[in-house]
């Protein structure tokens, strides 16, 4: 009576989840690409985003400047553009011409052009008028441009204004009052800097990876069929395609979370992202977002049963997720059918906990829709996936398909 | 010259013998076509929704309600009677702003003092930031400008002089190229640029490595499969050649075709601003495409199995688009940084294609990137046949009969 209970669980100690473990690491350590893709390149890539927007704001953009009017009011202008911030001028031209071709050219964003007469204009009170093009193509510069020059000459424009007023008789404060009667006192909220390192670098990074989550699971599942392999991983398992799944990804999981969190100290701890929530809901989410896309893996791969088929099925599903995720184009633009494309990526629900929790400094109340719909991912997904992967796990039929 | 030939004509067969590559050169260049510009088909982000708390309820404040309201790019989505309430809203994304009016508003401007209303916008997303920013400042720049010019009509001056007075350095902004500020005619079309540059060079290693798994046995043999150089071929440097610019003539031609449907049709589909010019942009097109291609035949050799590039190359894309310098400027990038990205076709790549395309450049204002460019032809042609080279010389030699 005794033995054959023994023997069972004896059995299960060598084939079952402890064993699909062992194997896996044998199988991550046999091949380089594995440590690449989950450990290496990710923090690589995070290295190089980081970099990219190291500056946080773009200052000092080029513009070249046409002064047509060559006065000493007119140079003034262009010291004062060339002390904005934003702003650097670094070309002086003598035609429009010349200014178009520096815009094609790249060489600068924009050609403010002060024309003729401005200065003998501005004396005579005879509303001065300064022209300038700005390069909406590139649209993020081409705005901040145009933001700098728009701002310097209002200034500019203001002062002129409450000098004529106290010609007139007006008192200092009294002119002011009555030059704006309204002003606006703005507060960006959040990320009063408009830190481009925090927009974006916060969102690219999550972005990455689960690009590689996704890439990587779909490879180490699917090249089990493809080399053959699938019916020796089930045997490992015990016969269960439930454990087997969860052996095989578990040295993933692990190894994904380990870079999700990095990602999160990285960006917080280092890259000083302001963190005003919850940090366990950050890293809860960050969980999910691993488990979420390992589970969509599983399902690419029990749905199309080829490695090759079911690495282009990730790549469209993940690869444009930024675009829908969101966070430069905002969700409530976006057509319908673009919504819930979006719905269906975890990484829209992940950026939306990454900012709550983060920069927003929100309740926690706030984020728990976004972290139920996670939860499904990991909930409903394997359940659809695991039991189709499992008859293909000993379907040979399916095997060696390229 | 025959050798040339028979490569190419070899190469033709492996790409449409071969569905998963049929896949990548041909199938994913039109979904994306497709998929990709589906969020940004409106274009502009209108009607950003904000909370209005009105401390004041006058009819000035319900004035300037009214005017935010009508601005194109906002949008009044709740009138808000604390500032707690509007800060719930603002948690919950219902609403991307708050307005402030205080109290006093309407009675601190008609003693002729100045007033401030307060705006609070969510800078966790840049675009609702500035639209919420646009609505605001236009409405009550507008309503302020009107109140001081009836002050200073009843003061005696006409109309056209009290704007002229009030405003005496005025400023005309004239947007170009994209003068609607649309998102998808920003975005689009350098991410077109990517998705050629990244389908190819996937294509070609996914041929590769599917000429080395029938090389190394590490798959089935199919008959569709390719090979690096034919057996018992020489390994001289005009075989190799031969090899490089026969295999580079077949992905060359079909990528012709993909470009024009990308740089030509497309923008008329998607309306975005075009000003064509059919010469210039093919200078730039041609040495893009023979900059890619080589660069895939170098990393090609790296890959032993016909899935590798996808695996490898994948994840390239999003920083290779941040490093092309359309969207963050480029003068922001840090400078070693910059100089490695010209290594990648699609910096130089993207720049001229937006500038000659989108722009109405012609070749000698995008001259520095046709020199990159050319430069990179120049580069990766050397290294295609210097890594062809070695791994025919490494690989062990096989009888096959597919060899011709």
């Amino acid at each position: 009576m005794k033995l054959p209970a023994i023997k069972r669980w004896t059995a299960a100690e060598h084939l079952g989840f402890t064993a699909v473990v062992q194997r896996e690491l044998v199988r991550i350590f046999s091949r380089r690409i594995y440590l690449l893709m989950v450990l290496l390149l990710p923090l690589v890539s995070f290295a190089v985003l980081a970099a990219i927007f190291s500056t946080g704001s773009p200052r000092h953009l080029p513009i070249a400047v046409y002064d047509a009017d060559n006065t000493d009011f007119s140079r003034r202008l262009v010291r004062l553009l060339d002390a904005a911030p934003t702003l650097h001028v670094a070309q002086r031209v003598t035609s429009l011409k010349e200014g178009k071709a520096l815009i094609l050219s790249g060489a600068s964003y924009a050609l403010v052009v002060l024309p003729k007469g401005l200065e003998r204009d501005r004396f005579r009170g005879q509303g001065a008028q300064v022209t300038s093009f700005y390069n909406n193509q590139s649209m993020t510069a081409g705005s901040i441009v145009n933001r700098g020059i728009r701002d310097t000459l209002k200034a500019v424009s203001a002062e002129l204004d409450q000098q004529a007023r106290r010609l007139r008789g007006e008192t200092s404060p009294a002119a002011a009052a009555h030059a704006e009667p309204i002003i606006v006192e703005s507060r960006a909220l959040f990320n009063p800097y408009l830190n481009y390192l925090y927009f974006l670098a916060g969102a690219l990074m999550p972005t990455m990876l689960q690009i590689f989550i996704i890439v990587v699971t779909v490879y180490a599942v699917g090249v089990e069929m493809k080399e053959g392999s699938a019916r020796e991983w089930l045997d490992t398992a015990g016969g269960s395609p439930w454990r087997a799944v969860a052996g095989k990804l578990a040295p993933y999981t692990a190894g994904f979370l380990c870079v999700g969190l990095l990602m999160n100290s990285y960006l917080f701890l280092w890259l000083k992202l302001p963190l005003r929530g919850s940090v366990t809901l950050i890293a809860l989410a960050t969980t999910l977002l691993v488990l979420s896309y390992q589970a969509v893996a599983l399902l690419i791969v029990a749905a199309t049963a080829n490695l090759r088929i079911s690495l282009s099925t990730a790549a469209i599903y993940a690869a444009p997720a930024f675009a829908f995720a969101g966070i430069t184009f905002p969700v409530m633009a976006m057509p319908l059918s673009g919504k819930i494309w979006g719905g269906l990526l975890p990484l829209s629900y992940y950026l939306v906990i990454l900012l709550d929790q983060g920069m927003r400094g929100a309740p926690v109340s706030v984020s728990l829709p976004a972290l139920a719909a996670m939860c499904g991912f990991v909930v409903v997904i394997p359940i659809l996936a695991v039991p189709r992967l499992g008859r293909l796990m000993v379907d040979e039929q399916q095997w060696g398909k390229r | 010259m025959r050798e040339f030939i028979r490569v190419w004509r070899e190469e033709y067969r492996n790409i449409f013998g071969d569905k998963g590559v049929l896949m990548i050169f041909f199938g994913a260049i039109f979904f994306y076509s497709i998929f990709y510009p589906l969020p940004y088909a409106n274009e502009v982000l209108k009607d950003a929704p904000l909370a209005v708390v009105d401390l004041d309820h006058s009819s000035l404040s319900r004035q300037l309600a009214r005017m935010v309201d009508a601005h194109e790019s906002t949008r009044v989505a709740a009138q808000a009677a604390s500032e707690l309430e509007a800060e719930q809203l603002f948690f919950a994304r219902k609403v991307h702003g708050i307005l402030i009016i205080p109290h006093d508003f309407e009675r601190t401007i008609l003693r002729k003092e100045q007033s401030s209303v307060a705006v609070y916008s969510d800078a966790s997303y840049f675009l609702l930031y500035q639209q919420v920013m646009t609505g605001v400042a236009v409405a009550t720049g507008t309503l302020s400008a009107g109140i001081e010019i009836k002050r200073m009509q009843a003061a005696g001056f006409s109309e056209a002089r009290a704007r002229q007075l009030r405003d005496p350095l005025q400023l005309v902004a004239v947007a170009l190229f994209n003068p609607s500020g649309g998102y998808a005619s920003y975005v689009v079309p350098a991410v077109l640029v990517m998705i050629l540059q990244q389908t190819l060079l996937i294509g070609i290693g996914m041929l590769a490595g599917t000429a080395r798994e029938d090389r190394e046995g590490n798959a089935a043999p199919q008959p569709s499969s390719g090979h690096l150089l034919p057996q018992g071929a020489g390994t001289g440097y005009g075989t190799v050649i031969a090899h490089v610019l026969g295999k580079s003539a077949a992905y060359f031609s079909i990528y012709l075709f993909n470009a024009a449907y990308y740089f030509v049709v497309l923008p008329r589909l998607y309306n975005f601003p075009q000003r064509i010019n059919p010469l210039d942009l093919a200078m730039l097109v041609l040495p893009f495409l023979l900059a890619v291609i080589f660069l895939g035949l170098s990393l090609a050799t790296l890959f032993r199995h016909r899935e590798a590039s996808m695996l490898a190359l994948m994840f390239t894309s999003l920083p290779a688009l941040f490093l092309a310098g359309f969207s963050w400027p480029k003068e922001s990038i840090p400078v070693w940084l910059r100089g490695v990205s010209y290594l990648l076709p699609s910096t130089a790549g993207t720049d001229g294609l937006l500038r000659i395309n989108q722009m109405g450049a012609l070749l000698q204002d995008v001259r520095f990137d046709v020199l990159v460019l050319w430069g990179l032809v120049a580069l990766y042609f050397f290294m295609a046949c210097f890594s062809i080279k070695r791994i025919t010389k490494k690989l062990p030699i096989i009888d096959s009969e597919n060899t011709l």
